[in-house]
């Protein structure tokens, strides 16, 4: 069952690099970033059970932290162009 | 009762990942930025659900189904905030979601390729209809109908 579930995750990461790739705009690229990061953590946990390490549990949970800093990250850096910027409008 | 929760654990890892794998194929064919967030968010939220909790039933009563559960409250609490981030960027970027009414020939008509306008554009249009009035929006939007409605008539005529 954990063999199906990695496969599964393994093709739904495929379509995502596919959108990547070949998404019209950066929401896209960053939407599919974000869905990768998503699938990274469950092949973490679901590989983990296959070779019966489950230490990879811990570094699952530091990518999920890491995922939406990574994408409030580059959305930011997309509007305002730096990263250090108040957020304040500037009319 | 082993045999049971392993049979529950596969039960509920066979659809999370059918969900999970429905959520990729609809990121990949959906037409238009919004919608795309919406088919992501069912990969996120119960693709993801079900795959964890067929995880926690295999592990059972142990440290690994709390990190698991961890994992998987961070992920449902902060993918929707990532999510309703790029949901704003992108509604500030200028990018119109396809609509119902703005699709002239039913389902081609929304997958042409949307253009990222400059920051603050929905700002400038109000300032610019203050200013200008009606005039200086509409013929815009005639035009391009006009251009989509020539489209579908070459293609009525074609098919």
């Amino acid at each position: 069952m954990f063999e199906i579930a990695t496969f599964a995750v393994l093709a739904a990461l495929a379509l995502a690099v596919y959108r990547a790739l070949s998404g019209p705009t950066v929401f896209d690229r960053v939407l599919a970033a974000n869905f990768i990061g998503t699938g990274a953590i469950l092949l973490l946990a679901l590989v983990g059970f296959i070779t019966g390490r489950p230490e990879f549990l811990d570094i699952g949970i530091l990518y999920a932290l890491l995922n939406v800093i990574g994408t409030l990250a580059v959305l930011k850096f997309w509007r305002y162009g730096d990263l250090s910027h108040s957020g304040e409008e500037e009319g | 009762m082993d045999t049971f929760f392993m049979l529950l654990s596969g039960v509920l890892l066979i659809v999370g990942a059918f969900f999970y794998l429905t959520g990729a194929i609809g990121l990949v064919r959906m037409p238009d930025v919004f919608t795309r967030m919406q088919a992501s968010g069912i990969s996120d939220t119960v693709g993801v659900g079900f795959l964890m909790a067929g995880m926690i039933v295999a592990a059972g009563p142990t440290l690994i189904a709390v990190k698991l559960a961890i994992i998987l409250a961070v992920v449902v609490f902060i993918s929707p905030v990532a999510t309703h981030a790029l949901a704003q960027a992108a509604m500030h970027a200028g990018i119109d979601p396809v609509l119902a009414s703005n699709r002239v020939l039913g389902l081609g008509a929304g997958l042409k390729p949307l253009e990222t306008k400059p920051a603050h554009a929905p700002v400038k249009k109000r300032a610019n209809k203050r200013k200008a009035g009606k005039a200086a929006a509409r013929p815009v939007q005639r035009a391009s109908r006009a251009k989509a409605k020539t489209r579908a008539s070459a293609k009525g005529k074609r098919s």
